[in-house]
């Protein structure tokens, strides 16, 4: 089973630092990230990924055209089973509220804390093997 | 309606008084007014005391020259009435001594002597009918000078006839002795009738006098009578002009307080209104400011956060670079080795140099996103003491943390009446530990670099119930701060500590936290080489339509 982690972000270096980061699990064949640098991209990566299995949407929310609140209901309709972790620099309460009540399963404040992180992905991967 | 009459009324006052005020003419006028009915009364009573004392004169010396004329007339009437009958006596005498032959006999001259005397008696009498005698004396008398005037002719005929017979002339005569005696009666009445009319005259003239005294009596009560209504008059007109006058000047009184009041009331509201626009431009200028740094953290935020992650990361990457060359090391010759050893440390060192200025300016960029910041912690009711309380040991602690040997006197007054108060604990906390971070600084600053023996840096924190307000005073003995510097401390980014050690933000945030979060009030009172006091003024129930932040 090939479990992805698709990050959502409109800055393109986000995917070094988070394969930077991620270096240790990728290598260890733990999960693979993907990247989408926009809502619209990553629900077509959703669309696409015949024979892969994401098992985690990790967002940020201030992006230009959809933003991620907005790309959150969307997946959420479509692949209610998907757990999505949404990532901002605006971490005062209405954004959080907005986020958990439109179905996100963590909301992190940027800058990101990575070992939590770490912990959080390898938590919902275990749910998804345990699920699937 | 009313207004208008009265108001009316006090113009014409005020236009009289003008100008009774403004010409000369109208000075001496007025000065004279009072004394003016009393004037006119002495002249006319003058007038007539003197028209009186005139007729009195007049009448008493017409009553003398009565009496005078009547007295004389007496006088007069008695000497002719006398002279009558000694003239008849001679004759009766002349005519005895004929009779009895005496000798020496001039009967002929003593009869033209009587007969001179009877004329001269006629003359007297006929000049004092015509100078003095009143109407009906006048008949009498001319009566008896004709009468008068016949015994002259019975004398001529005696004594034509006295040498013949004598005694038959006599006989002759003799009916003029009535004549005589009648004279003497008419004389003696008429002594009686002027005495009488004296008397009558002077009669008439104390009537007369009387009347006249009567009449200055009457006219002189009517003059004081018209005295004492112009007088009272005038009186009272003077009383109307004081009485207006203090009505005036009451209502000028009035009016100047009302409009001392008025002036007053102006001048605090245009203070208050000053005072409300300058803080109202503070709070703009902030507020756009706290808008604008906002936008900018925002931007500078994400480019931040990489620069953190991965200067973060590199250090992690320069430690695994280290494990995995370290076997392989050992083949490297020991200078390569050095040289690649110093390398990596230096390169390590400033990836913790970038991480640690990564992490400082990160800090502003959340300070800085704090005045913006949309929706905060919840406002309740809070201990204020025990939150001061708190404050105070955090913040003392974290000082004490971040700096080894620091030590600041701490004194603290709570109010215990300071009670319970709505606020937004958090935010609270924040501004308390900023002005005591601050104090402590200022503090410790000033024992660092001053030379005083025995200054002790002490801050003093005390709390204070002012009713609906509470006050949270917070004081440091430090260097203070200079008077063109205390409109700056509120600005942000505004320091005055070395680069590195301070924001500027801290102040700023807790104007927003104090003033546009709670309503409250932060000021600052200072003395250079003295004290720093920050006063925060909150009050006790927030204002329900208060927006969070």
């Amino acid at each position: 089973m090939n479990a992805i982690v698709l990050v959502v972000d409109d800055e393109p270096d986000v995917e070094t630092l988070f394969r930077q980061q991620f270096r240790p699990e990728v290598r260890q064949g733990l999960y693979t990230l993907d990247f989408a640098l926009s809502g619209k991209a990553a629900l077509e990566k959703l669309a696409g990924c015949v024979g892969r299995e994401i098992i985690l949407l990790v967002s940020d929310i201030n992006m230009p055209g959809m933003s991620g609140l907005e790309l959150l209901p969307a997946v959420k309709a479509q692949y209610p089973r998907l757990p999505v972790f949404m990532l901002s620099a605006y971490g005062d309460s209405a954004t959080v509220a907005a986020a958990l009540e439109r179905g996100a399963s963590k909301f992190m404040t940027k800058p990101v804390d990575f070992p939590q992180l770490k912990q959080d992905v390898s938590a919902a991967l275990s749910d998804a093997t345990r699920a699937g | 309606m009313d207004g208008n009459a009265q108001h009316a009324t006090r113009t014409t006052w005020v236009d009289m008084f003008s100008v009774l005020r403004t010409t000369g003419k109208g000075q001496i006028l007025r000065r004279l007014m009072p004394i003016l009915p009393a004037v006119i009364g002495l002249l006319v009573m003058g007038l007539f005391a003197y028209l009186g004392l005139n007729a009195l004169d007049r009448v008493s010396r017409q009553a003398q020259l009565i009496v005078d004329r009547n007295l004389q007339n007496t006088v007069r009437i008695s000497e002719i009435s006398a002279r009558a009958r000694e003239l008849n006596g001679d004759f009766y005498r002349l005519a005895t001594l004929r009779a009895a032959n005496v000798d020496g006999l001039d009967v002929n001259g003593d009869l033209a002597r009587i007969g001179s005397q009877v004329d001269q008696l006629v003359a007297d009498l006929r000049a004092f009918r015509d100078e003095r005698a009143s109407a009906s004396q006048a008949g009498a008398i001319t009566q008896a000078i004709e009468q008068l005037g016949s015994y002259r002719q019975a004398l001529e005929f005696v004594g034509s006839m006295l040498d013949l017979d004598f005694a038959s002339a006599v006989t002759f005569i003799r009916p003029f002795n009535s004549l005589f005696d009648n004279l003497t009666t008419l004389l003696q009445g008429m002594t009686d009738t002027t005495v009488a009319d004296a008397r009558q005259l002077s009669k008439e003239a104390g009537a007369s006098t009387q009347e006249i005294g009567r009449w200055f009596v009457l006219i002189a009560i009517g003059v004081a009578a018209a005295v004492a209504i112009f007088g009272w008059l005038a009186g009272k007109r003077q009383e109307r002009f004081l009485f207006s006058t203090m009505v005036l000047e009451r209502e000028v009184a009035e009016r100047t307080a009302d409009l001392q009041t008025a002036k007053l009331e102006a001048e605090s509201a245009y203070h208050a209104l000053k005072a409300a626009q300058t803080k109202l431009i503070q709070v703009e200028k902030m507020a756009s400011l706290g808008q604008l740094t906002a936008g900018i953290a925002h931007e500078i935020k994400n480019p931040l956060n990489f620069v953190n992650n991965f200067s973060d990361l590199s250090v992690d990457l320069l430690d695994e670079l280290h494990q995995a060359v370290g076997p392989d090391m050992i083949e490297l010759t020991p200078d390569v080795r050095a040289e690649v050893d110093d390398l990596t440390a230096t390169l390590k060192s400033n990836l913790e140099k970038i991480a640690q200025h990564g992490r400082r300016a990160d800090n502003i960029v959340k300070n800085m996103l704090l005045h913006s910041r949309s929706g905060a912690s919840e406002h309740r009711a809070i201990d204020l003491n025990a939150t001061v309380q708190e404050a105070l040991g955090l913040a003392f602690h974290g000082a004490r943390a971040g700096k080894p040997g620091f030590n600041v006197t701490m004194q603290t007054e709570l109010d215990p009446n300071a009670g319970m108060v709505d606020l937004y604990p958090q935010e609270f906390t924040r501004v308390i530990l900023n002005l005591v971070g601050n104090g402590f600084y200022a503090a410790s600053q000033r024992a660092e670099q001053t030379a005083e023996p025995g200054f002790e840096p002490t801050l003093r924190t005390t709390t204070r119930d002012l009713g609906d307000r509470v006050e949270i005073r917070v004081r440091d003995n430090g260097a203070g701060i200079p008077l063109d510097l205390r409109n700056k401390i509120f600005d942000p980014f505004f320091t005055t500590k070395p680069a590195g050690e301070g924001t500027g933000l801290g102040l700023s945030l807790s104007h927003d936290i104090v003033v546009k979060q709670h309503g409250g009030d932060l000021s600052v009172d200072s003395q250079i080489d003295c004290f720093t006091e920050f006063v925060v003024t909150l009050p006790r129930e927030m204002a329900s339509d208060r927006n969070p932040a």
